[in-house]
């Protein structure tokens, strides 16, 4: 058990940030093979396993965090590569994964040039004080402008042009000499191996047979199997089972010391008991200081989740506790609604998070489910000066007890190709946001800075993003705070019945456009019944719009003889099933895309 | 009391069909032009043809168990008349064994391709009824629909049917594109003139796959709006009803006595037996269909004694189904005593209350035992249906 710990010299760790599709994981697989981390042939037998979604448990060639062994002339060097999830709804969980490391690699793809993502996952990296070793990647292809990409990188990070790397991590190119940069322009690991025990938790999986794995950074002393640790957040006691690395499949080590990336397990049963951002210490010698930055998730974005059919609640809140059990950062409490019966409020970090659980849940419980639109959250001062959190329209206090309603604003900070100012502009002074700054990347290039409502930019803001900008715009936000306005809750009435689950709060000014134009869309999604159904929007007492989907008038085949019947039979009970995934409301059956409707009221049919 | 499935389980007020078997439906596959809007199985006439599937029938029939003694006999297609004269002759020497009297043998006739030596060969053969394929008086609807006669030749041909046919079934269809509620007026004061014993109306209905859909998704057709189908088919039922019709299946009326029992059977999901290709046969809980492929059903049936088949078995489930969908389009109805024996619960229960809630709105009424749909209901029957089914 005494292999001789690494020289902490000798030790680098470092992430990745980019822009979805600008090639991290490719440069990643290329940064294993040409390590021999992974052989070429292990390579392809793995990405066969991820196929079959059978990976041997414990490893992937994914794994949040591989350790490589390179060696070079002046000896052998170990490189920690530590992944952060992409995309902004998680911006904590990367905040987490940076503090583990001492620099990062800032991709950029010499075609595409800097995104908003790439921005944002900077500034992140440059306040967390890493080394960033800036890289273009792509330079092959035929369409890589790479000194206009460079200048965009210039003037959106203040990035040295003569340090930026090139390379191809589909051929390879440039990827020896990248990994020579890793360690001569990231420092090494400053911790302290005498002291008390500090690692930070940056990740942690679930598996189904060790339970949960934690992926720490040491950053003081050592950890090693038997020790008692405590978690500093949480509070929580166990007993370490075991530490290792991932190299990549998980490798016991008899320790983990200062400067380390690896796991530890210690019959963890629930993800939930481990906290992103907490800090592990011995409990027999525990540090005096916990590691800074720790808080906790809180959801963003909220929605009610319903079974279609209501036997299947039951099913339905099996599938949302497993799915727990691999991420801790969502949350569900059951609700009621007098229109969809009982269900769940369930809480997401952002729009992407949100669709990401939902598409789990429908793919492995098998419950079909009614989604309603998301919201945000509001904090609403009552009378008698009590604030209160709501997190769906129907949770609104009467108007007479509402002092002030506030909602939370976001600032937005959108990159699009100069010649979409004039329309971008546009649709955001539709979306009430705030002009802050123009700034120019290149002569072609901009960025637009603004603050506007969440609620806003979860109604459908990205889609309508990208076609204004025919796909090249991209965007990134942040929470800045919750901002006192006159917003109202607007009730939609099918066949004179309140149906909860459709009524949305916005803002006074837009209320009757967007009552309006939601009758309209559920006019279209609504299919025709065998009678007249009336509907209406209601803001307060008053209706302040009315449409309605006419009866069908006609609908009987003519002929039904011997070789009519199955074929008439089948085509009817397939109505049939088709209505049994509808919600019955009263008597009028709606379906689930009606629930969102509200989202899409900007389409034209 | 609609249990039906075996001969020896005798139906009430059908007489001396009481002891006889299942209906027994030939397909004949041929026809001189392809009507735009049909989707029943059919080829181009060919002389050599023909021959070929009176060889394979004769084959087919002769497999038929030889106690069959059906109670109806349809000759369907494709248009039987397309055969020549001595191929129909041929065709009712085959079917001859079957022939029992009191029995109702109806052939399907088109205005074209009915001769007089072709329909003097029916009258000898004891064919009592002709189900006569006139369509519309529309000259230019009649092109549209890929039909070869014109509105002439339909008073034409109806005078030689009269006079030789005991009882005849007029077709009419409605809802074809261009064609108003006017001309449809027009069609069924004609046909109504003529005095038929039976009228078989229908609306145009767009089957996937034929010309005349493809047409429509083209933008080439444009189909009638759905509130002027209504009109057409509410005109229907009242000019027909008006002149003394009596209104016993969704698209059937008829003078007293001409219903057709071989209809009526499939209704009362009775047995049937059909050959041919494209033929359907049920008993009991198996269904099969003859392939739709000429060639096929021939060398099958000189090769192995059967054509190619596909083949459904019907659970309870599907059978209950069946019974709701072909009970209602009639106008004897539904019995809820009836239902609750075969379902082992009522269709109230059987529906999830939707039963009470069609009743209330008045597109279904209860006559004590018995549910029918109401006029309103009518013009809605697929989605009643539909709602009724478990």
């Amino acid at each position: 058990m005494s292999e001789p710990a690494v020289d902490r010299s000798r030790i680098r760790n470092f992430c990745i940030i980019a822009h979805i599709d600008h090639g991290k994981s490719t440069l990643a697989d290329r940064l294993l093979l040409h390590t021999g981390t992974v052989s070429q042939r292990d390579f392809q037998d793995q990405m066969l396993d991820d196929m079959d979604l059978e990976r041997e448990r414990g490893i992937t060639i994914k794994a949040k965090a591989v350790t490589l062994r390179y060696r070079r002339p002046d000896g052998e060097h170990t490189l920690n590569l530590i992944d952060t999830p992409g995309h902004v709804d998680f911006s904590y969980e990367v905040s987490r994964s940076l503090a583990a490391c001492e620099g990062a690699l800032l991709l950029v793809d010499a075609s595409q040039g800097v995104e908003a993502q790439t921005i944002a996952n900077a500034h992140l990296a440059l306040e967390a004080g890493l080394t960033i070793v800036p890289v273009l990647n792509k330079i092959d292809m035929a369409a890589a402008r790479p000194d206009e990409v460079i200048e965009e990188m210039v003037h959106a990070l203040a990035i040295d042009p003569g340090r930026v790397h090139r390379v191809s991590a589909k051929t390879g190119l440039g990827v020896p000499e990248l990994l020579d940069l890793v360690v001569e322009r990231i420092p090494p690991p400053s911790g302290k191996e005498e002291a008390p025990l500090r690692a930070l938790i940056f990740d942690a999986s679930y598996d189904e047979y060790r339970g949960v794995i934690v992926y720490i950074r040491v950053v003081d002393g050592a950890i090693r199997p038997g020790q008692s640790i405590l978690t500093m957040g949480a509070g929580r006691r166990y007993e370490v089972e075991e530490v290792g690395i991932f190299n990549p499949k998980m490798q016991k080590l008899p320790a983990l010391r200062a400067g380390d990336v690896g796991y530890l397990t210690a019959t963890i049963r629930n993800l939930s008991d481990v906290s992103i951002g907490d800090t592990v210490t011995d409990r027999s010698r525990p540090a005096t200081d916990k590691l800074p930055g720790y808080k906790e998730p809180l959801p963003m974005v909220f929605c009610g989740l319903y079974p279609t059919n209501n036997t299947d609640f039951e099913r339905l809140r099996y599938a949302l506790d497993k799915l727990r059990l691999n991420d801790s950062s969502f949350t569900y409490v059951p609700e009621s609604s007098d229109a969809l019966g009982f269900g769940f409020r369930c809480g997401f970090l952002g729009l992407l998070h949100m669709e990401v659980v939902q598409e789990r849940l429908e793919r492995e419980s098998g419950v079909d489910i009614v989604q309603t639109a998301p919201n945000v959250t509001f904090e609403v001062l009552v009378r008698g000066g009590e604030m209160i959190r709501i997190e769906s329209p129907t949770q609104l206090p009467d108007p007479g007890r509402i002092e002030l309603v506030c909602e939370p604003v976001v600032r937005t900070t959108i990159m699009i190709p100069a010649q979409y100012i004039g329309s971008i502009m546009t649709l955001m002074e539709e979306r009430r946001a705030r002009y802050m700054r123009t700034d120019y990347l290149s002569q072609s290039r901009v960025i637009l800075v603004y603050e506007m409502p969440f609620a806003e930019l979860i109604t459908d803001f990205h889609d309508k993003l990208k076609s204004l900008t025919r796909g090249y715009g991209t965007l990134d936000y942040e929470l800045v705070g919750y901002s006192p306005e006159d917003l109202v809750k607007i009730s939609i009435l099918v066949n004179g019945s309140p149906v909860d689950a459709l009524s949305f709060i916005c803002h006074r000014s837009v209320a009757e456009a967007r009552g309006r134009k939601l009758l309209k869309k559920l006019k279209e999604e609504i299919p025709r019944h065998l009678f007249e159904v009336p509907l209406q929007a209601a803001l307060g007492g008053k209706i302040i719009a009315r449409e309605s989907i006419g009866a069908l008038r006609k609908n009987v085949t003519a002929k039904c003889y011997g070789g009519d019947i199955t074929r008439k039979r089948k085509l009817l009970e397939r109505q049939k099933e088709g209505k049994k995934r509808m919600k019955s409301i009263g008597s009028v059956e709606i379906p689930q895309k009606a629930f969102l409707a509200v989202l899409r009221l900007d389409e034209e049919k | 009391m609609l249990s039906t499935m075996s001969p020896a389980q005798p139906a009430p007020g059908l007489g001396r069909d009481e002891v006889l078997g299942p209906g027994l439906y030939v397909h004949v596959p041929f026809c001189h032009s392809e009507c735009t809007y049909c989707d029943f199985y059919r080829v181009s006439y060919r002389d050599r043809a023909a021959d070929a599937f009176l060889d394979g029938l004769s084959l087919e029939l002769d497999g038929l168990p030889r106690d069959l003694r059906p109670r109806t006999v349809y000759v369907g297609g494709g248009t039987p008349s397309a055969l020549k004269v001595d191929q129909l002759e041929r065709l009712l020497g085959l079917l001859e064994p079957f022939w029992l009297p009191g029995q109702e043998r109806t052939f399907e006739v088109n205005p074209r391709s009915a001769t007089l030596p072709k329909i003097e060969l029916l009258q000898r053969a004891g064919v009592t009824r002709v189900s006569f394929g006139a369509q519309t008086f529309g000259a230019s609807a009649l092109r549209m629909l890929g039909r070869r006669h014109g509105p002439e030749d339909i008073g034409r041909v109806y005078g030689l049917l009269r006079e030789r046919i005991p009882s005849i079934s007029f077709d009419l269809i409605f809802a074809l594109p261009g064609r108003s509620l006017e001309e449809w007026d027009f069609d069924l004061t004609s046909a109504l003139a003529l005095r038929p014993d039976h009228l078989s109306i229908y609306s145009l209905i767009y089957e996937p796959g034929t010309p005349l859909a493809e047409a429509v998704g083209r933008g080439e057709v444009e189909p009638v709006p759905e509130g002027v189908e209504r009109e057409m088919l509410l005109l229907a039922v009242s000019r027909a009803t008006g002149a003394g019709y009596e209104h016993y299946e969704v698209s059937s009326y008829s003078l007293a006595g001409h219903r057709s029992r071989h209809n009526q059977a499939y209704w009362e999901q009775r047995d049937y037996i059909g050959v041919g290709p494209g033929a359907w046969t049920t008993l009991g809980s198996l269904r099969t269909m003859n392939a739709k492929d000429l060639d096929g059903y021939v060398r099958g049936l000189r090769e192995r004694g059967v054509p190619p088949r596909l083949e459904e078995r019907l659970g309870e489930a599907e059978r209950l189904n069946e019974h709701i969908l072909l009970r209602l389009r009639t106008a004897d109805g539904l019995s809820l005593r009836g239902f609750r024996e075969r379902a082992g619960r009522s269709l109230e229960e059987h529906s999830g209350g939707r039963l009470g809630q069609l009743v209330s709105r008045e597109l279904l009424a209860a006559d004590g035992d018995r549910i029918r749909l109401t006029l309103e209901g009518l013009c809605v029957a697929d989605r009643i249906i539909a709602e009724l089914m478990a």
